[in-house]
């Protein structure tokens, strides 16, 4: 089963008067489990596709569906519901939130959520954190944390929801290659052990060996595949 | 400054006829006699000189030219002297009365009990009526009538004590000397409702003007505000229809340019 | 929300130095409103609890005797003191006198105004406490006008005292008009000496209500001038002045009478009837042949007038009461005429307007209006003919209206007593003013304050959301709604404002206490009237203050509303790809 399909994905941004062609026209499917990486050269469109997928961009044609449900003709409310149910973030930067502390982090989209009970909400993120192993600095803030810890609290805070999806964009380029490899063993045990889908984009092809698929785009176009 | 409105209409009211009275006194043909005269038939204009003392400020006097029509209750009253009151005045027509003020050209109108610039004479002093409808002869515990011989100034007089029979009077209480031989007023007092003697009026210098005794000089003593005493004095009164337009604000207005 | 809220504290805490100069800001423009404003609500009592109090109640009721401005009392009716007292808001109701006189000491005499000060049980401490400080004494005390060692205690002014040659224990005498209009003098002792705060205070001569009413020859079923203090003036004065005047809705008047000729005696009901052109026409068609009803005229049934034996043009001698001088009030009227009494009024006499009403003027403590009734019966007969119990002058509405009424009240003779009802805002307009004016300093205070917040809130957080645009990226792609976003910065805008409002608050209260330890020089003061022995007066009210917290909020999320959607507009891609 596919958690996302895309068909003939176009997306352009105006820049002036002239318009940038960053997807023209991607058709791909995404199933339940992968663990995929996107890889292309710096302009390539990786950014763009991750976004479009995670439904914090809207695609300019093209269809695109996550968890079976057309996000080309959903509202911002909508979307912004998808992504707190279904869709996980992890982000080059990190992108913490800086005035809270490591715990307060990963437990804030199960607040944002609602659904659970306050204490309920701090041992899931214990947990989590526990799995990401940095348990012992959850109370510390991320201005504290090295960036391999930031970005252990980062996937903490993208899983702390069982999404179905989480979508990692270059989450390794800010990070020495040691730091880098470890974040994506991370990555990959919480694929196998939890079976969430992974999508992430790099331009590293050191880094494909733990992707199980990997698409390739050029110039806003899939290569190959 | 000086009100000369209350001593000049006691002056007019108290005018009076000669008429004699038998040896033996009768209060209330005194005040018949006295009654008798309040009206003048014909109009007047005389000159009123008015000099005030206060304790303790010396003299002011105040001169105004007196015109008066009773056919109509209506009287014109313009100050002349001093400079300062010069153009201020009086007018009076049926039932209102205002005061014109030069300063600022305008006339007030006088409310029935407004004192008059402070004075104690009151707009409502200006509604005359006749003597024996405020007042008749007080009785003693037998029911005799108050009155006796006396002299003011050396002169024989009849003293006769009178009693407000109506409420809305000033004086509850009044004394009158009249001289005996003509029964004109020489003297009066008035008393408070508590019997204090509040003021003493001398009538003077009577003199024949259309028919009636007219006193050329009065002087009211305060007996409350001890020292100070008001004289009037009238000069130049003559008899004789005035011009209409005297008694209008008109005419008052112009007289204070 | 709970988790919004505590997000939206914990980041202003991050920018603690901009949150400081802001939040200082709009606590220092908070302090200045709250201020400003117990400022004003401490002048507003001074001027409505005191000063108009005095002056001329906030509502009034102003009462006169036919047209007698200065006779300021209604015979008998003494009960509205006590009906008007039990009116919803009203608070206190005093009697007032105050009457023109003449002082005069033992070289020179000055005027002065008489007012009778209620001594008796009804006034309270504070009360008390409250006339000394608005004339605060030199020698002697308010209390001294209850001394019964010597004749009329009597307070005056250091001025008068001084030009007058008076000192404390001195006598002396003063001339002024009684309530029956007749000229008065009384002996007086000085018991004390004020200090007047200002000018216009030079003039009160003040004795004890009962001894003014003795003076005036009033007696306690009299009804003087009424001022009212009331529960939130502003608001209650009309109501209340308009309920008093409809209790004074004008009715017929009667008066019980002893009719005499010689030794037959009739007691009978007297009631008024008018004596103008229209009235004598009418008259004379009821009474047929007769004399002009005109004059002291009475008209009498058939009956009475045989039982008296006397025929049309006799003279009757009509005894109406006692005077308090123990004087039979009577007075000789000519039978104009036999009238038909209608139903119900067979013992009616009547009786010339002008000398009816003088004549119930005249008569004391006792009730004027025992059959009524037969008046009324009468009135389907003689309707707009009977004379009313009294006149009830129209609600001005203006300061120039009951200045015009003061005008009709005395020009006009009135047949009947007179009575108006009237608010501070018709006779204080002048304070009602000054109070207004100080309400624009509340209002200055505000604008300013909204200025400040405004431009402060909206360039912090404008220079903010620039700052936080990834981290609103974030925060979008993590699942928070736009609105949640606004919402989120409207919390910071609201929070700031609120805690600044707080401590503002803290500050102006501080400040209050130290304004107020100051002490002013009354004397020569022309401002000495708005202060309190010396002393400057903030009231700061519980409820306008919150008020002010809450307006002080509102104008800062009002500010931050703009910058706060700007926030929640942006796309999350975009924000995302934002590098400051
Ligand atoms: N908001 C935008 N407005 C205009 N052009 C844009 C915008 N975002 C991206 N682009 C352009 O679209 C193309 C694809 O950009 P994208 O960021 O997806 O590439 P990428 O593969 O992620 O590159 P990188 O490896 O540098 O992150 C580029 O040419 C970029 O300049
Ligand atoms: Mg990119």
């Amino acid at each position: 089963m596919n958690i996302v399909e895309i068909r003939d994905l176009v997306k352009n941004y105006p820049l002036g008067n002239t318009t940038v062609h960053a997807l023209r026209g991607v058709s791909m499917d995404i199933a339940q489990g992968a663990l995929m990486s996107v890889v292309g050269p710096s302009g390539s469109g990786k950014t763009t596709l991750l976004n479009i997928v995670g439904c914090v961009d809207s695609a300019t044609s093209g269809s695109v569906k996550v968890g079976g449900s057309e996000t080309t003709s959903l509202s911002d409310r909508e979307l912004t519901f998808l992504r707190l149910r279904k869709i996980g973030f992890i982000f080059q930067t990190f992108n913490l939130v800086p005035v809270l502390t490591a715990l307060e982090n990963v437990e804030f989209p199960l607040l944002l959520q609602g659904t659970l009970p306050k204490a309920k909400v701090r041992e899931k993120a214990r947990q989590l954190l526990e799995a990401v192993g940095i348990l012992g600095h959850e109370q510390h803030k991320p201005a504290e944390l090295s960036g391999g810890q930031r970005q252990r609290v980062a996937i903490a805070r993208a899983l702390v929801t069982d999404p179905d999806l989480v979508l990692a964009d270059e989450p390794t380029a800010n990070l020495d290659s040691e730091t880098g490899d470890s974040i994506l063993r991370l990555m990959q045990t919480m694929n196998q052990e939890r079976g969430t889908t992974f999508v992430f984009s790099t331009h590293d092809p050191q880094v494909l060996r733990y992707a199980k698929d990997v698409v390739r785009i050029h110039d806003g176009q899939l290569a190959g595949g | 400054m000086i009100h000369p409105t209350k001593s000049l209409h006691a002056s007019a009211v108290l005018v009076l006829a000669t008429c004699a009275l038998g040896a033996d006194p009768d209060g209330a043909k005194i005040l018949k006699a006295l009654e008798a005269n309040e009206t003048l038939s014909a109009d007047i204009h005389s000159k009123v000189a008015i000099t005030e003392n206060r304790a303790g400020q010396g003299a002011k006097s105040l001169k105004c030219e007196y015109f008066r029509r009773d056919s109509d209750k209506s009287f014109v009253i313009a100050i002349t002297a001093p400079e300062s009151d010069r153009g201020n005045g009086y007018l009076r027509q049926g039932e209102h009365f205002w005061m014109y003020r030069r300063n600022t050209r305008t006339f007030q109108h006088v409310n029935r009990d407004e004192s008059i610039g402070g004075s104690d004479a009151k707009g409502q002093d200006f509604e005359s009526r006749p003597l024996s409808q405020m007042y008749a002869p007080a009785k003693d515990a037998q029911g005799k009538e108050l009155v006796r011989a006396d002299t003011v100034g050396g002169v024989p007089c009849w003293k006769l004590e009178v009693r407000a029979i109506v409420s809305d009077v000033d004086y509850p209480k009044k004394s009158m000397w009249v001289r005996q031989s003509d029964l004109l007023l020489a003297k009066d007092q008035s008393f408070s409702s508590q019997g204090t003697l509040m003021r003493t009026g001398y009538y003077t210098k009577y003199q024949l003007v259309a028919q009636r005794q007219v006193p050329m000089r009065q002087v009211h003593v305060d007996e409350v505000e001890k020292g100070n005493r008001t004289l009037v004095d009238l000069s130049e009164i003559k008899v004789g229809k005035l011009d209409p337009t005297i008694f209008s604000k008109a005419w008052l207005e112009s007289q204070s340019k | 929300m709970k988790t919004l809220l505590y997000f939206a504290f914990r980041n202003l805490m991050r920018q603690k130095r901009r949150a400081l100069l802001l939040g200082s800001a709009m606590a220092l423009g908070t302090c200045f409103l709250v201020l400003a404003s117990s400022f004003v609500a401490g002048i507003s009592q001074t001027l409505f609890d005191r000063v108009m109090t005095y002056v001329a109640g906030h509502t009034s009721v102003i009462v006169c005797d036919r047209g007698f401005m200065y006779r300021t009392a209604m015979r008998g009716e003494a009960g509205f003191k006590e009906r008007i007292a039990k009116l919803p808001h009203v608070k206190k109701v005093d009697e007032t006198i105050g009457i023109m006189s003449r002082i005069v000491g033992p070289t020179k005499g000055d005027n002065g105004i008489l007012i009778g000060t209620d001594m008796d049980a009804q006034m309270s401490q504070a009360e008390l406490r409250d006339l000394e400080d608005n004339f605060p004494m030199v020698s002697g005390a308010f209390k001294d006008l209850t001394r019964t060692d010597v004749p009329n205690p009597a307070i005056l002014s250091k001025g008068k005292a001084q030009y007058l040659g008076l000192k404390s224990g001195d006598g002396f005498s003063a001339r002024f008009q009684d309530s029956r209009g007749r000229m008065q003098v009384g002996k007086f002792t000085l018991v004390g000496i004020f200090q007047p705060s200002n000018a216009f205070m030079e003039a009160p001569f003040f004795v004890s209500m009962r001894h003014a009413k003795q003076l005036l020859d009033m007696d306690s079923t009299d009804l003087p001038y009424l001022y009212l203090t009331l529960e939130n003036p502003t608001v209650n004065a009309k109501i209340v002045a308009d309920t008093i005047f409809k209790m004074f809705e004008p009715g017929l008047a009667a008066l019980p009478v002893r009719l005499e000729n010689g030794k037959s005696v009739v007691t009978a009901v007297a009631a008024g009837v008018k004596a103008d052109s229209a009235a004598r026409s009418r008259m004379a068609s009821y009474l047929g042949a007769g004399i002009p009803w005109k004059g002291d005229v009475v008209a009498l049934p058939e009956r009475m007038a045989l039982e008296l034996g006397v025929k049309v043009g006799d003279t009757v001698r009509v005894v109406s009461g006692i005077s308090r001088g123990g004087d039979t009030i009577s007075d000789r009227a000519v039978l104009a005429g036999i009238w038909q009494p209608p139903a119900g009024a067979e013992g009616l006499v009547l009786w010339e307007e002008d000398a009816f009403q003088s004549s119930r003027s005249f008569r004391r403590s006792q009730s004027l209006d025992s059959g009524l009734a037969q008046a009324k019966a009468a009135s389907s007969l003689l309707d707009t003919l009977l004379s009313p119990n009294w006149v009830r002058m129209n609600r001005a509405l203006t300061t120039d209206d009951v200045r015009d009424q003061m005008r009709q009240i005395g020009a006009r003779s009135w047949k009947a007593p007179v009575v108006a009802v009237r608010t501070m805002y018709e006779t204080g307009e002048q304070i009602i003013k000054l109070a207004d004016a100080l309400n624009l300093i509340t209002l200055v205070a505000v604008l300013i304050l909204f200025l400040v917040v405004l431009t402060g809130v909206v360039n912090a957080l404008r220079m903010t959301v620039r700052e936080r645009t990834r981290e609103i990226g974030t925060l979008r792609s993590l699942g928070m709604q736009a609105s949640q976003v606004r919402t989120l910065f409207l919390m910071e805008a609201g929070l700031l404002s609120f805690l600044s409002a707080l401590a503002g608050t803290a500050l102006a209260l501080a400040a209050m206490f130290g304004l107020s330890q100051l002490t002013f020089p009354i004397e020569g003061n022309p401002l000495s009237m708005l202060l309190v022995r010396g002393h400057l007066v903030f009231v700061p009210e519980v409820l306008a203050t919150l008020g002010q917290i809450l307006l002080v909020i509102a104008m800062a999320v009002v500010a931050a509303w703009n910058p706060a959607s700007q926030a929640a507009k942006l796309s999350p891609a975009n924000a995302l790809r934002h590098h400051e």
